[in-house]
């Protein structure tokens, strides 16, 4: 066993092995966390980053064992082969965690108070009750909830997600560990939340001075946060270094593709862009809410041009007994506010907005599944709230669209040739098997996946066969609801790239609704950005990207990590310290 | 490399068909042969202990035990898998139109099924017995009746899982009626859950004919079922229990090769498991 001299390394890792089965997930050879230190572990699904944080936390589950060691701040113990009773006493209190799922890392009948009391209870590292709750209500200021007091006694359910999230972090800084490890803590929340919490993680780490271990799929909020990167693939360290030079001048190929990945709107506009834009310059114009004029705003008007593919009214859709978090400012009840826009035929529409902005549920109207409360939507001429049977079957195949979650979006039970080939109707199955092979072909996938079931491709080929059978009809209209951010950064660029392709290829009116502004600036020509069920600026991408009339367009530009923005930040912070 | 299927899933299922495979051969073969008549009484042979010419010994009535387990065998398995299909013909599409429509329909499908539900299942049997007479039938139908509440239940929060799926919006907005819906994915997704509470169901019948039996309102008097052969027995428990014990054997194993079925089919027609390990 290595022995170590003061000062000790918060975190001393040498020759972990971690395998399951017969076979090795991860192996470091070492990786050293000193006292006040940052480090960013970054890497796709299934490369070893949680894994990593399981070990250190001695939290691996039955049957998947390690082999090494793990030291902690000088503790005389390693973590690996130590004893249930000797680690619960480290847990909690010398290393904490910070998880991504904030509504499942917390109990949901317990009061938020309770939960973080508890932590301290544990360790026994408040003298009192009374301390106690006094610390407890410190720990929720720290993390600056408003009126503590308050929010102590509120369950978990009648919290936000950035609020479960800065109580989860309260629960971790409790017993002032000399480790954080934090688990993907901001891929669960808004963009604007994220960059409020990466702030409160920053300013919280250098106050108590307590090490980090971030453990991120962004590298932009990797950037944002660390002195030091280490990057992991399929289990083995590629790169680590400094964060400025192992981000801003990667060595290893992986590293690169991945820094190219990251940054999927400096792709460059896409030949499908530019060509609708500049076919119509009369629609190139920024809209935003006017507060002087009686009428509705109708953004993204085309009002003289040929005819729009989609035409809506004051379009609304309210959900009966809207229930509101205590602590929520009066916001106007979630679904969606009268809205009126245009689409036309051949545009790349972005929705943009953060949770509870409405998107989904415009998404629902656009795609026929759900009746507006008020006001009318027109897709290729036929009002949807009057059309016939046969009409809104009509106005829906030549709609399709592509899901979010690449894990609900295929039946498991079909294979993928009758998943493709389900919207046609009345074919034989010898033309549909044709017909799904030739689609597999053009979203790049091989034949011989026809016969295989969905469980047996990743997330981003799953994508891919979505987006088959949304095109195996020829569609007018394709609707991508969140369409990559179910998937990992590298995977990502391609399969906007592919979307991109197939719009032009199949001449598509794309509707992409997205929360990640780089998203739809890499595809899309026009923007709309919505904001609590109402749509709040519009205009083609650029323009509101660069130059935002909308105080909440800019808020979310600013909250968007951008990785060239993190390293320069990051370089200036390695310059001040040395 | 893609695994067909689990060989533990395989092995359940093959120990399950052999464990099945001795009644159901039993009760076939009853059909043509038993070793002796099972039904007329032979006073001259009453109790005879396992032997060469009655290798499992004779009851009160000088029966042949072998013969009447074999007997017993065929009606046992024809109310199981006759309740079961009754079950199953009206509990699963109560259950999924009731998870597919959801609101009025969904409200009044499942408290009918909650009545039913609400019912103690052996009342209704003995009901349907006192009404329509205490005969294998009708012991059969209120078993199926009996039943149903659980499929419908069971298909229904299948359903509402199923259709929150985001490919059921896919097939939806590619014009795809409910009729379809139902029998391509809800079917398909739910069978797992059924097929396991189907086995659930086979055995709980078996355990109820003899129940019936044993109360006296299942297989009629001189008909030998194993539910009739345990009440039979019970008066010369301690004198000989080998006559209960046989029939109580063929139970429980029916019971076990059911269950084991029962999961066994349910590991290998998911073929999200098939893939694992």
């Amino acid at each position: 066993m290595t022995t170590l001299t003061p000062p000790y390394p918060t975190l001393a890792i040498r020759d972990l092995t971690v395998s399951a089965d017969g076979a090795d997930l991860l192996h470091i050879d070492s990786l050293t966390i000193h006292p006040g230190e940052r480090v960013g572990l970054i890497g796709e699904s299934g490369s070893g980053k949680t894994l990593t944080a399981l070990a250190v936390m001695g939290l691996l589950a039955d049957g998947v064992t390690a082999t090494g060691s793990i030291r902690l701040h000088g503790l005389p113990i390693d973590v690996i082969g130590a004893s249930e009773r000797s680690l619960s006493a480290v847990r909690g209190a010398a290393v904490s965690m910070v998880f991504q799922e904030p509504m499942t890392a917390l109990n949901p009948l317990m009061t938020v108070g309770a939960q973080i009391a508890e932590v301290m209870r544990q360790h026994r590292t408040q003298p009192s009750r009374s301390a106690v709750a006094e610390a407890t209500r410190a720990l929720l200021a720290r993390v600056e909830l408003p009126s503590p007091q308050t929010i102590a006694r509120s369950y978990p359910h009648q919290l936000s997600g950035g609020q479960r999230q800065r109580v989860v972090l309260a629960m971790a800084l409790a017993n002032k560990p000399a480790l954080l490890l934090c688990d993907e803590p901001t891929t669960a929340l808004d963009v604007t939340v994220q960059a409020q919490m990466i702030g409160l993680i920053d300013e919280l780490v250098s106050e108590s001075a307590t090490s980090l271990l971030f453990v991120t799929h962004d590298l932009a909020v990797a950037a944002s946060l660390c002195d030091r990167i280490v990057v992991l693939r399929r289990g083995v360290v590629v790169e680590e270094g400094p964060t400025a030079q192992v981000l801003g001048n990667p060595t290893h190929p992986y590293t690169r593709a991945l820094v190219a990945a990251s940054d999927v709107s400096a792709t460059g506009a896409s030949p499908f862009n530019v060509s609708t834009t500049s076919a119509s310059p009369t629609t190139v114009s920024t809209t935003t809410v006017s507060t002087t004029s009686a009428s509705p705003t109708v953004f993204n008007s085309i009002a003289g041009t040929a005819p729009a593919l989609i035409e809506a009214r004051d379009l609304e859709r309210l959900y009966p007994g809207t229930r509101r978090s205590l602590f929520a400012s009066p916001t106007p009840g979630r679904g969606l506010h009268p809205v009126s826009f245009d689409v036309r035929a051949g545009q790349a529409v972005g929705i943009v907005g953060e949770s509870g902005s409405g998107k989904s549920t415009l998404v629902r109207l656009l795609a026929g599944l759900d009746q507006p409360t008020s006001g009318s939507i027109s897709i290729a001429g036929i009002d949807l709230a009057t059309a016939t049977p046969q009409q809104r079957r009509a106005v829906r195949s030549t709609s399709a669209m592509v899901f979010q979650d690449p894990a609900s979006s295929l039946d498991p039970r079909m294979t993928v040739a009758q998943i493709i080939a389900e919207p046609l109707h009345d074919i034989s199955r010898a033309e549909a098997e044709h017909r799904a092979e030739t689609m597999l072909a053009s979203v790049k996938l091989t034949p011989d996946a026809l016969r295989r079931y969905p469980h047996q491709f990743s997330g981003g080929e799953r994508q891919r066969i979505s987006i088959a059978r949304a095109l195996v009809t020829s569609p007018e209209l394709l609707i991508a609801d969140e369409p990559v951010s179910a998937l990992d950064v590298s995977v990502r660029a391609r399969v906007l790239e592919l979307l991109d392709d197939l719009a032009a290829e199949y001449q598509l009116t794309l509707v992409l609704v997205s929360h990640d502004l780089a998203v739809v600036r890499r595809i899309c020509d026009t923007v709309l950005v919505m904001r609590d069920g109402t749509i709040v600026e519009s205009g083609p991408t650029d323009e509101v990207y660069l130059n935002a009339q909308h105080g909440y367009t800019r808020a979310l530009v600013a909250a968007t990590p951008i990785l060239r923005g993190a390293l320069d930040r990051a370089q200036s912070r390695a310059a001040a310290t040395s | 490399m893609i695994r067909r299927h689990t060989p533990r899933a395989n092995r359940t299922i093959l120990v399950a068909t052999i464990l099945l495979a001795l009644p159901v051969l039993a009760a076939l073969v009853s059909l043509v042969w038993t070793p002796y008549n099972p039904i007329p009484v032979n006073a001259g042979e009453r109790m005879l202990a396992p032997g060469a010419s009655h290798p499992l010994g004779t009851d009160s009535f000088g029966r042949d035990i072998v013969s009447l387990l074999m007997y017993g065998a065929r009606i046992s398995l024809t109310v199981g898998f006759v309740a079961v299909a009754i079950a199953l013909v009206i509990g699963v599409p109560v259950g999924v139109l009731s998870g597919m429509r959801g609101g009025r329909v969904d409200q009044v499908l499942m408290r009918l099924t909650d009545v039913v539900l609400a019912f103690p299942a052996l009342l209704l049997m003995i009901v349907f017995g006192a009404a329509f007479g205490a005969n294998t039938t009708s012991a059969t139908i209120a078993l199926g009746i009996a039943a149903a509440p659980a499929f419908a239940r069971l298909s229904r929060a299948g359903t509402l899982q199923v259709m929150s799926r985001d490919y059921i919006t896919a097939a939806r907005s590619a014009n795809r009626g409910g009729l379809y819906i139902a029998r391509r994915h809800v079917l398909p997704n739910i069978a797992s859950l059924i097929v396991v509470q189907a086995s659930v169901a086979f055995s709980m019948a078996v355990l109820s004919e003899a129940a019936l039996s044993y109360l006296g309102f299942g297989a009629a008097p001189p008909t030998p079922s194993w539910g009739r052969m345990l009440q039979e027995g019970q008066a010369y428990l301690y004198n000989n229990p080998l006559l209960v014990l046989w029939p109580g054997l063929a139970i429980a194993l029916t019971v076990l090769a059911l269950n084991l079925l029962g999961d066994g089919l349910r590991d290998r027609f998911d073929p999200r498991r098939v893939a694992q390990r």
